[in-house]
């Protein structure tokens, strides 16, 4: 091999590996670039998740607490108001006549009992810590007490399998969504009766609400935005880590299903 | 030519580092400019030697500068690196290389022979540092955009810098006396390199105002 080839071969080779080593340390600099950029569009997606479930979250809180603030206020209109209108007016009626009548006085004194638990049993039902010290069986059982009390609709309540505990925050969301779904059937199916059935299944409790109202086109219903309590229910059970599901046939009632994982 | 692109590419690089003491540049890119200037005035430094002291060649000036150099590289490393055994290593090292640079400079090389030992040392010490320092924002928690961050793209730099640089250095004593040509001409590549290099670092110093980003503004 000539001299100069010699030399030139060197050169080549030291080229070469200078190009080797260029292009590797490059290709590991822009690879690094590159993961780091997915990692940031990855962690970007995850920061508008949770911002975007936090809204959410917050959002739900605020109608749960709009809406009791209108059961607080309707319950004391229709029940507690009216029974001590009554009382009232049996006073009057009282100071005005001459003699006493004891009769009357019981009449009162049942009115103002009857107006003494009315209040109990709203702030049983509106407390979120004492639902949150007994099962959800039992606080359901207690709203539907107070429920039947008014004689406005039949609320039963089943319980199948073996207790299991279910997280507080859960218990009450989920409480919550019976309430509003036994609100719905009152204001809207005209039922007579309702059927809350608890299933403990190894893995998640499976509330099913049923009633025997008119009944109504889901689809339709959300289309029109009229299902809002309906959405609400749904948002409410996703956000505690549950699903929902709605049967509704026109004229044969609905039957809502709630499964909500116990952890 | 390409020497001139070389300096006129440093002297810009230089210039663009200087917004680190105008803007609030953390501590380590203001000691990275540091270097940069130094750098510049070595290269200034070396023609002048050559021209009015007509010495056969200028490697003490280089050499003097690599220790300092490669000094204020583990300096800016401790800075950037969190790990403590890292750390611990910059430290040695610290301690080692004015000792090796010594040793090699007046017992090894002699004042006028290319040191290519410190070279060696040196170089390994960098690619060693940009690796960890890869390593340490790769696996961290807290997600830094690459795209804007000084300290990556001058570790970058002068990894891509390091890893071309030491098999053109490191046998630039045995090319001087038996192929002096190629060794010309791999000089032409050892700057082509460094142009890359410090236009890498150019844009690690404006990255922050390009992509209007004012974290330390």
């Amino acid at each position: 091999m000539p001299a100069a080839d010699k030399y030139d071969e060197i050169l080549i080779v030291i080229l070469t590996g200078i190009i080797i080593f260029f292009v590797i340390t490059a290709m590991v600099v822009f690879i690094m670039l590159f993961y780091q950029k997915k990692k940031l569009k990855h962690r970007q997606t995850i920061d508008e998740m949770q911002k975007r479930f936090s809204e959410e979250l917050l959002k739900a809180q605020l109608e749960i607490q709009e809406e009791t603030f209108n059961r607080i206020s309707q319950e004391i209109h229709d029940n507690v108001g009216q029974v001590m209108s009554l009382a009232r007016v049996q006073i009057n009626i009282m100071t005005e006549s001459n003699d006493i009548q004891r009769e009357m006085l019981f009449h009162v004194k049942d009115n103002i009992k009857k107006a003494m638990t009315d209040l109990r049993d709203i702030a049983g039902s509106l407390s979120s810590q004492r639902i949150r010290a007994v099962s959800i069986h039992s606080s359901t059982m207690g709203e539907a007490e107070r429920i039947n009390k008014t004689g406005i609709i039949h609320v039963e309540v089943d319980v199948e399998g073996q207790e299991k505990k279910l997280k507080e925050e859960k218990k009450l969301i989920l409480f919550r969504i019976i309430q509003e779904s036994i609100q719905n059937i009152i204001k809207h199916a005209h039922a007579s009766e309702t059927m809350i059935l608890f299933r403990y299944d190894a893995h998640e409790l499976r509330t099913c609400i049923q009633d025997n109202g008119k009944g109504f086109n889901i689809e339709e219903a959300l289309i029109r935005g009229s299902g809002l309590g309906l959405s609400n229910i749904r948002t409410r059970a996703t956000l505690a880590g549950g699903s929902s599901h709605f049967e509704s046939t026109p004229d044969k009632g609905t039957t809502i299903i709630i499964n909500m994982p116990y952890e | 030519m390409i020497y001139t692109i070389y300096l006129d590419t440093l002297g810009a690089c230089f210039l663009c580092s200087l917004i680190s003491f105008r803007l609030h540049y953390p501590i380590h890119l203001k000691l990275f400019s540091l270097s940069l200037g130094l750098g510049l005035v070595t290269e200034i430094l070396a023609v002048y030697v050559i021209k009015h002291y007509h010495l056969s060649n200028n490697y003490l000036i280089y050499s003097s500068y690599m220790l300092v150099e490669y000094c204020l590289y583990a300096v800016y490393f401790k800075f950037i690196i969190h790990g403590s055994k890292a750390r611990q290593f910059i430290s040695a090292f610290l301690m080692a290389f004015p000792v090796v640079w010594i040793i090699t400079t007046f017992y090894i090389f002699h004042k006028n022979g290319w040191n290519s030992y410190v070279v060696l040392f040196g170089d390994a010490f960098t690619i060693a540092m940009c690796i960890v320092y890869f390593r340490e924002v790769f696996i961290s928690d807290q997600l830094i955009d690459f795209k804007v961050s000084p300290e990556f793209w001058i570790a970058a730099a002068l990894l891509i810098f390091s890893c071309c640089e030491l098999p053109i250095t490191g046998i630039l004593n045995y090319l001087a006396v038996k192929y002096q040509k190629e060794a010309l001409l791999l000089e032409d590549v050892l700057q082509l390199l460094n142009i890359f290099m410090y236009l890498i670092i150019i844009y690690a110093y404006l990255c922050r105002l390009l992509t209007n980003t004012t974290k330390y503004l």
